[in-house]
């Protein structure tokens, strides 16, 4: 049928999800309605990214930010006038960005082996699914330890295992470990209080 | 067998029309018309350039005269396209217009099925086919006369049902304009300047 | 408008509707209902006393409701004819426009609704379209914040004639706006609302900020756009114009619109995707420019007037690019925007188009149609038996057949339109559809099935709608199965149920019978019959356990053709899941059944003949074994 040779584009839209591709015109919506744009990352741009795909630029598509950063909140969705779902895309891109040997370069959560009892509370809140229960080399009375793992490629930092986890053997790290958290909030907590008028 | 009198003679003329390389760029139009040829009643096929052109419409003219054909099938594109063409043609080689069948092997066929050429191959002898057997208990059929009311309606008195109704009045056709609003106009009355060259709207 | 009033060819009925449409090319008969005005238009001469008395005030429609008239009006000053209206909804009987119009007595509170018959021989249908409404889309904000209006309204409020004389001011307080924001393609081009381009929008948005920029030259205005379209004569110049006056253009559509709930002031919130950034920006005003969209009522148009819609409620032309003035109702045209949007250049060439199709017909004396109709075979007919029937006559859409117990049924051939509808119907095979005869449907079905049926899709196609669908699919390459073979009849009314037992009983793999959607019947009500009778053949498959999917009904406009193709590779798909052997035991069993109801078909006139010739076709196209 197609002769052609597939191109970056054509890979893409072969993932599900990636299909509605081309269907972009680069209105920027999806730009204007994006919280991680607006927030987190000004460099963020899934309409560029969608063109860097369309035009096969595959490397410059696994290097940009939004590959990785997208937290499929799926904002922009619903805002989309060509209906496009935009965090499915990008997911397909990252998906090929992960067969192609590339992990993000974003800071995931961690897991303390040494103190997780696998009880799974963080596999089922991770709403990316990106923790599992494996088994360790590590024997004991028999049998293999078993432990929660976190894939980096799909872990997207929002720290919901890191809450619910009852050991604390999950979080994050840096900024946002339990640490600086909780010291965060005494910082609030001492600090002189405001008043607020109506 | 089939025919007006119902004894006459069969004599079909099967005409494959190449329409440039938009059937022919799929299938081999030969082909199909030779395979016409084997078909019960027909005595003549051929592949034709244009089956539309003046080129195509003569050859189809003379050859019903030539082989004394009595049905003509047109394996061309849609009967929305060319049927009104091709009825023209053979009632000026003298036959009746509605003994022309025709087999849509473009639109229905080639352009379908542009990645399945053995595929469409088939299909357009077989849609040949089909047009022959139809055409071989084609009656002749008179066009119905119906007298015409001089007058006309238009629907609609906005820019477009304006200028129809004065078009037609200017033709001397009396030409009733309904509104359903109070006041003719239409969207357009409602606009200030209108481009590009800013002239008022009423 | 005031060329069309003095014209004396030209009758203008305003105020007045379509009800109903009979007849057909050259003979056309419109029943109008002229609605009451409650004042006599041979009386009135448009002085506007009786408005000036009235003490009722209601929003004006005209003026985007946003200027009162009294309940006694003209919509607008210039209104064509200038004849007064009473709103009686509004109106509190108080009788001083009675007075007030005093010895003219044009004022008439006993007038009633008048029914009119009209004989013409052409009809144009330029019923136009209508404008989105924005308040659907909440992140515009669009009747929650004041300042946020829509083109229409600017419109009005920019015009000198208008409800603020052509002061253009915000709504919330009154003031001149001094930074306005024009927003493109508000409900268009968005596959939540309308996918189609508005075609005039960016024209539009153009000339209101021009026109803006005349009168306040201190305005600053900004137009969010995602392609800026100017595809006419001179329409490029005009925009670059736009540009040379200062108006700035961002590309970029906003997502979100916010207010500032004491200035009232408003922040458009978009990407400016040349800047690759999302911006912010703060105007006194946003004007959207909202999409066109059909008619509210566009339903009971079409079925009125008998005119199909395509996609999205657009009338539909005959062919989109040889025939786009000619519906496919012989001797109805299409006009304007009602055909799909376009521009008042453009509605003016489509109405003169229209005139000078229509004029072909109303010049001649005669027209010809197709003598495709039903005929009798009286000697078949049960009725000249003393039986009783009738059912022909009561499966006519147009009341064309003539039923008396004892005679036989008789076709008026001017009344008839031939949808075959008759001819499927009657249980005794006595009526033929002239061109569309059972021995020749019958030849054709042969020939389509004549070499291994099983592989095969037959494909019964209406004329109108689904033929055409199936010609768009190959217009627009969509790939569909080679397997199809279709058939075409008038209407899906005329596919008659013994064509498909006998495609089932010569072993087709897989049969669709496919017609219009039911309101674009263009025989009224033929593909309700066309469809009841699907719905017994699919109840009989049923029960006869036939796999399901392999008789399969579909309603497909001429506009769908990638529909077309969709179900014909469905079908497809069906038949590659049923296991050659699996499929060729269920052609066996059912084949006996299929039979014995196909057998009534044999004692039609000529099919005998047909199935003569059938078997010889046969022969030649795969051999002697057959």
């Amino acid at each position: 049928m197609n002769h052609q040779p597939e191109t970056f584009a054509d890979q893409v839209r072969a993932i599900p999800g990636g299909e509605h591709l081309e269907l972009c015109y680069s209105c920027g919506t999806c730009v204007s309605k994006c919280m991680i744009q607006q927030k987190v990352e000004p460099e963020y741009n899934p309409r560029r990214l969608l063109h860097k795909v369309m035009i096969d630029l595959d490397q410059e598509a696994f290097a940009d930010k939004t590959t990785w950063l997208c937290s499929a909140c799926d904002l922009c969705y619903p805002a989309c006038p060509q209906q496009i779902h935009i965090s499915k895309v990008i997911g397909a891109i990252k998906q090929l960005a992960v067969e192609a040997g590339l992990t993000t370069y974003l800071q995931t959560a961690v897991v303390n082996e040494l103190t997780c009892v696998a009880c799974g509370l963080c596999v089922e809140v991770c709403p990316y699914e990106a923790i599992t229960l494996v088994e360790t080399s590590v024997m004991f009375r028999g049998k293999a330890v078993t432990v929660a793992r976190v894939d980096p490629n799909r872990c997207m930092a929002c720290g919901l295992c890191a809450a619910s986890c009852r050991s604390a053997s999950i979080g994050l790290v840096d900024k946002f470990s339990n640490e600086a958290v909780v010291a965060e909030l005494w910082d609030w907590i001492r600090s002189p209080v405001v008043e607020v008028t109506a | 067998m089939a025919g007006d009198n119902g004894h006459e003679e069969l004599r079909i003329g099967v005409y494959v029309c190449h329409c440039g390389s938009n059937i022919a760029g799929v299938i081999d139009p030969k082909a199909v018309a030779e395979y016409a040829m084997t078909l019960p009643g027909v005595v003549r096929a051929t592949d034709t350039l244009y089956a539309c052109a003046d080129s195509g419409q003569n050859l189809i003219k003379q050859e019903i005269k030539e082989y004394k054909l009595n049905r003509v099938v047109v394996a061309a594109c849609s009967v929305r396209m060319h049927e009104l063409t091709f009825r023209a043609a053979v009632s000026e080689a003298g036959l009746n217009p509605f003994l022309m069948e025709m087999a849509n092997i473009r639109e229905q066929c080639t352009w379908a099925h542009g990645h399945d050429p053995e595929g469409a191959l088939e299909k357009a002898k077989d849609l040949t086919a089909s047009a022959v057997a139809k055409a071989a208990f084609l009656t002749p059929l008179q066009m119905m006369k119906v007298p015409v009311t001089k007058r006309a309606m238009v629907v609609g008195g906005g820019v477009a049902g304006i200028s129809a109704a004065l078009d037609l009045g200017a033709q001397g056709i009396e030409t009733i304009l309904v509104e359903k609003q109070p006041t003719i106009g239409g969207t357009m009355a409602q606009l200030n300047k209108t481009f590009p060259t800013m002239d008022c709207s009423i | 408008m005031v060329d069309a009033a003095r014209h004396p060819k030209v009758d203008i009925r305003t105020y007045t509707e379509v009800e109903r449409v009979d007849g057909y090319v050259g003979n056309f008969k419109v029943l109008l209902r002229e609605k009451s005005r409650y004042v006599r238009a041979d009386r009135c001469n448009g002085c506007g006393e009786c408005a000036r008395v009235c003490p009722i005030e209601v929003p004006n429609y005209f003026d985007m409701n946003l200027a009162p008239r009294k309940a006694a009006y003209v919509p607008m000053s210039q209104a064509v004819p200038l004849v007064y209206n009473i709103d009686l909804d509004a109106c509190i009987h108080c009788y001083k426009c009675v007075e007030a119009c005093g010895k003219l007595e044009a004022i008439d509170f006993s007038m009633k609704d008048k029914l009119v018959w009209e004989d013409v021989g052409a009809i144009i249908v330029a019923t136009g379209f209508s404008h989105f409404d924005p308040s659907v889309m909440p992140e515009y904000g669009y009747g929650r914040y004041p300042n946020v209006i829509t083109a229409i309204e600017m419109e009005r409020l920019n015009n000198t004639a208008g409800p603020t004389a052509g002061n253009v001011i915000r709504p919330s307080d009154g003031t001149n706006p001094r930074r306005l924001a024009i927003i493109n393609c508000v409900g268009s081009r968005d596959k939540h609302f309308n996918p189609w381009c508005s075609n005039f929008c960016c024209m539009y948005g153009i000339k209101n900020a021009v026109l803006l920029k005349q009168t306040y030259p201190d305005m600053d205005i900004t137009i969010y756009y995602m392609d800026i379209r100017t595809p006419s004569k001179g329409y490029e110049e005009f925009y670059d114009r736009a540009r040379e006056m200062g108006i700035r253009f961002i590309q970029g559509r906003p997502s979100m619109i916010t207010e500032d709930p004491e200035t009232r002031n408003l922040f458009v919130h978009s990407e400016d995707v040349t800047l690759g950034r999302v911006i912010e920006r703060e105007y006194d005003m946003v004007m959207l420019n909202q999409a066109a969209v059909p008619q509210p009522d566009v339903d009971t148009t079409s079925s009125v007037l008998n005119v199909t819609q395509s996609p999205g409620g657009w009338f539909m032309e005959y062919h989109p690019k040889l025939r786009p003035i000619d519906s496919p109702n012989d001797g109805v045209f299409l006009a304007g925007a009602c055909q799909g949007v376009k521009d008042i250049p453009a509605s003016v060439a489509q109405g003169s188009a229209a005139a000078s199709r229509a004029g072909r017909i109303l010049h001649s004396d005669q027209w010809e149609i197709e003598p495709i109709v039903a005929v009798v075979w009286e000697d078949r007919c049960v009725s000249a038996q003393g039986k009783k029937c009738g059912i022909c006559a009561k499966a006519c859409p147009y009341g064309a057949i003539e039923y008396e117990q004892g005679k036989a049924a008789h076709v008026v051939t001017a009344k008839c339109h031939g949808c075959g509808g008759c001819v499927a119907e009657c249980p005794h095979n006595a009526i033929t559809q002239m061109h569309f005869t059972d021995a020749q449907i019958l030849a054709q079905l042969h020939a389509l099935l004549a070499e291994r049926p099983e592989e095969k899709i037959l494909a019964f196609r209406c004329h109108w709608c689904s033929y055409g669908g199936a010609d768009l699919a190959g217009v627009s390459h969509f790939e569909y199965s080679s397997n199809e073979r279709g058939l075409r009849v008038m209407c899906s009314a005329r596919m008659d149920a013994d064509f498909i037992y006998e495609a089932f009983r010569l072993g087709a793999g897989a049969v669709l019978y496919s017609g219009c959607h039911p309101q674009d019947c263009n025989y009224i009500t033929g593909q309700r019959l066309g469809a009841a009778r699907a719905e017994r053949l699919m109840k009989a498959f049923e029960k006869m356990e036939m796999t399901p999917g392999r008789f399969r009904v579909e309603w497909i406009s001429a506009a769908e053709g990638d529909k077309y193709a969709r179900v014909i590779n469905e079908m497809q798909a069906v038949l590659n899941s049923i296991p050659k052997e699996k499929l060729m035991e269920e052609i066996e069993r059912l084949r006996p059944e299929m039979e014995k109801r196909a057998r009534r078909l044999r004692e039609v006139p000529q099919v005998e003949e047909a199935l003569e010739y059938s078997r010889q076709l046969e022969i030649a196209m795969v051999g002697e074994e057959a």
